[in-house]
């Protein structure tokens, strides 16, 4: 089971990865940073990020887990789903 | 879409294959003629091309992907494409967007685009994709004809409102 700082970790390791793949520059909270918030965030933004966190946490998402990596929190709710 | 019209016979070393990330740096100047001649009312930025690599690299080879033509050692032709999601309102499942497809001037005519398109539908059939959309202009009718003896169908007009349109004052 992952702990909270693991979670923490996890959490930071995410919003640096939707920051990067969308050009996120300065500072934002949670709730900027979700699919519908970013402009850059679009249809096809969204697959270079689930790439990015495939990359990152070495998992591969099923199709059907693709349109619920909407936010930082869902992000890291799928990764641990998929390592648990 | 595609640039399909010209030229001269191809040579029978022609070869579809998959491409490499790297290779996608090899297709610049395709790329830029490939929009050049497109006529769509979009200015490029000056490192277009460079921001269409920053898109593509990352997801390369899961979500997006370039077939190339190559003749002699050269890429006479490519075609990219992209996986995305659909909105959760249309079932949410992922469907193929076939970008840019570009053949060399004196390569066209001869199925290579045809050749391209074949070659990227069998790799969305293998990841599972069941829809692939394009978009092709208007008046190039001759990528119109191409694209539907393979398979495509027109199911919609994508229409384009710009400020600067008489008609678009009330």
């Amino acid at each position: 089971m992952e702990s909270n700082m693991e979670t923490a970790s996890m959490e930071a390791t995410v919003r640096q990865l939707i920051k990067s793949t969308f050009q996120v520059a300065e500072p934002v909270s949670d709730g900027l940073l979700q699919k519908g918030s970013l402009p850059s965030w679009d249809s096809l933004g969204h697959m270079s990020l689930v790439a990015a966190i495939e990359k990152t946490f070495g998992v591969s998402f099923p199709t059907y887990m693709l349109q619920d990596l909407v936010s930082v929190d869902s992000i890291v709710s799928a990764v641990k789903e998929l390592r648990s | 879409m595609a640039s399909t019209q010209g030229g001269d016979p191809a040579p029978g070393d022609l070869v579809i294959r998959e491409g490499t990330a790297e290779e996608l740096d090899l297709i610049k100047d395709l790329w830029l003629d490939h929009y050049q001649s497109q006529k769509l009312n979009i200015t490029l930025p000056p490192d277009a091309f460079e921001q269409w690599l920053v898109s593509m690299k990352p997801a390369y080879g899961r979500f997006t992907i370039n077939f190339v033509a190559a003749a002699g050692g050269k890429i006479v032709g490519f075609l990219a494409g992209r996986v995305r999601t659909m909105p959760s309102y249309f079932g949410g499942g992922l469907c193929g967007y076939l970008t840019e497809i570009c053949v060399e001037p004196e390569y066209r005519r001869h199925g290579v685009a045809r050749k391209l398109l074949l070659t990227s539908f069998d790799w969305y059939k293998q990841h599972g994709i069941r829809r692939v959309e394009s978009s092709v202009m208007l008046e190039n009718h001759a990528s119109q004809k191409m694209a539907m003896s393979v398979g495509l169908k027109p199911e919609q007009y994508l229409l384009i409102w710009t400020a600067d349109s008489p008609e678009s004052h009330s």
